[in-house]
């Protein structure tokens, strides 16, 4: 199995945070502070949640939750395979659904909704087949290059900028907060993926958790300040935030960086879908090591795909907020998971070398 | 494998671009460059200039022979309507992402700018700096200045409220900034009011222009082109009725530009576009105008200062200073049970020797920061007191600094602004 740098990991992470940030759609009542505050606050959790995750690779020496399951028992490791398949087809499908659904209302697309998944989801089984290692190297210069352009973007606004649009003028901020925290961790899927995809990681967990998780405060900070102090009050009758905020900002070489992000922005999306295949593939491949690969990469595109067409073609997809209960199952695929399987006594956890001879 | 998925998915592609029967060509499209709302009793008048490939564009504003813009307007109920029926005109979509400007007649109802403005909002391809202002008429008269200069017929519109804003001689906005103003408590913003001047070479006096603007040709023998004799001819001017009857006609002209010389012995009569006032609109209405010392003082309360000539009397002479902004601090402290808006200015007067010599440094310095004063001043007793518009962006200041004292008066902002002053300090020093 060809292993990928921290860098690489980090990378493809920002990657799926950049594509979770740009579609984000605020509350009617949302209060940039106190989203600022809340973000920072789950981040903070989340420094704790994943502790366990950590300590897991470093005992068991890289080996994933489903092997170390595995190891204890069949059905342990069947049960544990399932929650984490479960939960990566929903990522696909709500990474495939966004894409399409946003994609056709922010750019005035052309396209039907059946050819943006179709070829979507061909690109995404494409990159998930070539590897975790080659999706890590894209990653890297996608990340790069959206982080650039975003801090571009931020230069190329006119005008008197006044932190003073920051504000505390809510009514119940208690409330507000608890709220903010509860939709923040709902939007942190990219965790579940981290922690499937550990065991493809040579080295350094901690460093490469934690080094994620300083980069997703820096840029959501940024981001989130970019929006409240330029946009104002207007960001609310956006749908996009984001990509208002890239078409608003003007240089002496650019003006409107809104089509720049939109590739950047579908790169950000065949990452995160491509991931998302490959965390997939390998959860059946535990359950039924004895099939293709490939046929396990094909299957959840298709069914996905086909999902989500149907819900958009059918004006659905924005009736149900997919993503209002994830925000508990993530902490339990992240903490509590990882945490009982560390406590399970198998040959990975026993041996000081994680099972290695 | 590689090959064939790559196969597959080139293939998908150009499949999937063969079949699309909805993509619309350039060809099909009307790049609409400057948009002009006016209203009236007979609903919302829409008037657009409109890029015309056909003409090559001036490259100097002496130059009027290739004009690449058309003027075409519109009367509905709604400002929707009206677009549609000026798309339906032209037989071709529009397409606003090269909008420059946006221009309110004076008749415009600002009570809800959503609803104005809503078709920009919704529009994914409209540039949110555009700029907005107000024509001191009507938005078609301004519309019919054509300022020919450039690839894009209005960028010498923005050029010039832009050169206007750099001098601190009117305020800045554009669309963003307007709809944020207007969203806040009291509803309240300034725009730039933009008028035509009629500049006659060959008397050189300049005259006010009222009701339609002049069209002529010039000496080097460039002829009007008149709506009959124009190929273009599906372009029409209308206004529809309620009942229906809708009369055309279509403008089109070698115009000259606003804002340039002239050649020698022309007979042209050159356009201006000036900015002289600036309106305050103060609960979704027009209150009044100030004027351009006090929109001076404006520009120094609410740090869109960069750089201006302060005109003031020093030792019995008049004299002009170029003046640059060093720094403004303005913040909102308690004071006696009032709020104070209190504002430190500091700036640098740009002067040379000569002046340095003939007047004395101290009396300069404080005569400059005594009309900089009177200015910020005027500004606040007319905007603010006088026709009630928060132009100073206090509601913010007071969600920054006392947010629960907001939160209590958010649907009352009237009687907050009652216990608001101003308290300007200024300081010069000379380079």
């Amino acid at each position: 199995m060809k292993k990928i740098t921290p860098v690489q990991m980090v990378s493809i992470l920002i990657c799926c945070l950049f594509y979770t940030l740009m579609t984000y759609i605020p509350p009617q009542n949302d209060n940039a502070v106190l989203l600022l505050c809340s973000k920072l606050l789950t981040l903070g959790i989340q420094c704790v949640l994943l502790i366990p995750l950590i300590k897991l690779y470093a005992k068991t020496n890289g080996k994933g939750i489903i092997e170390t399951a595995f190891a204890k028992s069949r059905t342990a490791g069947c049960a544990a395979a399932v929650i984490y398949l479960l939960f990566s087809i929903f990522i696909l499908f709500i990474t495939i659904g966004d894409f399409a659904f946003f994609l056709r209302y922010s750019f005035a697309s052309t396209y039907s909704e059946w050819s943006v998944v179709l070829v979507f989801s061909l690109a995404s089984v494409y990159v998930a087949s070539m590897g975790v290692s080659s999706g890590a190297r894209t990653a890297v210069v996608t990340a790069f290059i959206t982080v650039a352009g975003t801090l571009l973007v931020i230069t190329g606004f006119k005008g008197v900028i006044d932190f003073r649009a920051l504000n505390l003028a809510a009514e119940n901020r208690g409330e507000m907060l608890a709220d903010g925290i509860l939709s923040s961790f709902s939007r942190s899927d990219e965790l579940v993926l981290l922690a499937l995809l550990l065991p493809y990681l040579k080295s350094k967990p901690g460093k490469t958790v934690y080094s994620y998780i300083a980069a997703k405060a820096v840029l959501s900070t940024v981001i989130i300040i970019a929006i409240a102090v330029i946009l104002g009050d207007f960001a609310i009758d956006t749908k996009l935030p984001f990509f208002a905020l890239s078409a608003y900002s003007k240089n002496r070489i650019f003006e409107r960086f809104d089509a720049f992000f939109l590739m950047f922005w579908v790169m950000c999306a065949l990452i995160k879908a491509s991931v998302a295949l490959i965390c997939i593939s390998d959860c059946f491949r535990f359950l039924f090591p004895k099939t293709d690969k490939k046929l396990w990469l094909f299957l959840p595109a298709f069914f996905c795909g086909s999902a989500d067409i149907i819900l958009i073609m059918l004006d659905k997809w924005e009736v149900i907020s997919y993503k209002a209960f994830s925000n508990i199952l993530i902490v339990i695929l992240v903490a509590a998971l990882p945490l009982a399987v560390m406590l399970f006594r198998t040959r990975y956890t026993r041996s000081k070398t994680g099972g290695t001879k | 494998m590689k090959r064939a998925f790559l196969w597959l998915i080139m293939l998908t592609l150009v499949f999937v671009s063969f079949n699309n029967k909805e993509a619309v060509e350039i060809s099909e499209r009307a790049l609409v460059h400057a948009v002009g709302i006016d209203e009236s009793e007979e609903g919302i008048t829409v008037t657009l200039q409109v890029f015309k490939a056909s003409g090559a564009g001036s490259d100097t504003q002496i130059d009027p022979s290739k004009p690449n813009i058309f003027v075409i307007s519109n009367t509905a109920a709604s400002f929707d309507e009206a677009m549609e029926k000026c798309e339906s005109q032209m037989g071709k979509y529009l397409f606003i992402g090269h909008n420059q400007i946006i221009v309110l007649g004076s008749q415009v109802s600002l009570d809800d700018p959503d609803k104005l403005l809503g078709y920009f909002i919704k529009n994914k391809d409209n540039y949110l700096g555009v700029s907005v202002v107000m024509a001191e008429n009507t938005a078609k008269e301004i519309m019919e200045v054509q300022l020919s200069t450039g690839a894009v017929a209005s960028e010498n519109f923005t050029e010039i409220i832009d050169m206007y804003y750099s001098n601190g001689e009117t305020v800045f906005s554009d669309m963003l900034h307007f709809m944020n103003s207007m969203k806040s408590p009291g509803s309240s913003a300034v725009l730039p009011v933009v008028s035509v001047k009629q500049l006659s070479t060959q008397d050189q006096s300049s005259q006010p222009l009222s009701g339609e603007s002049e069209q002529s040709g010039d000496s080097s023998g460039q002829q009007e082109e008149s709506s009959q004799n124009n190929p273009d001819s599906s372009q029409n001017e209308s206004s529809s009725e309620a009942e229906g009857a809708e009369n055309s006609s279509q403008q089109e002209g070698s115009q000259s530009s606003g804002g340039g010389g002239s050649e020698e012995g022309s007979q042209i009569a050159e356009q201006l576009v000036t900015i002289e006032e600036s309106a305050v609109i103060g609960g979704g209405q027009l209150k009044g105008y100030i004027n351009a010392d006090e929109t001076k003082g404006l520009n120094w309360l609410t740090d869109h200062m960069k750089e201006t000539v302060v005109n003031t009397q020093t030792d019995g002479k008049q004299i002009g200073v170029t003046v640059k902004k060093r720094s403004v601090k303005n913040k909102l402290v308690e004071k006696d049970g009032r709020l104070v808006y209190k504002t430190d200015i500091d700036v640098i007067i740009l002067t040379d020797t000569n002046i340095l010599t003939s007047f004395n440094e101290d009396r300069l310095k404080e005569s400059v920061s005594r009309k900089i004063k009177q200015d910020c001043e005027a500004a606040a007793d007319k905007a603010f007191y006088q026709y009630g518009a928060d132009c100073f962006n206090c509601s913010r200041l007071i969600k920054f600094y006392y947010p629960q004292l907001y939160l209590d008066y958010s649907d009352n902002f009237d009687l907050l602004r009652q216990i608001i002053d101003f308290e300007t300090s200024v300081s010069c020093y000379i380079k």
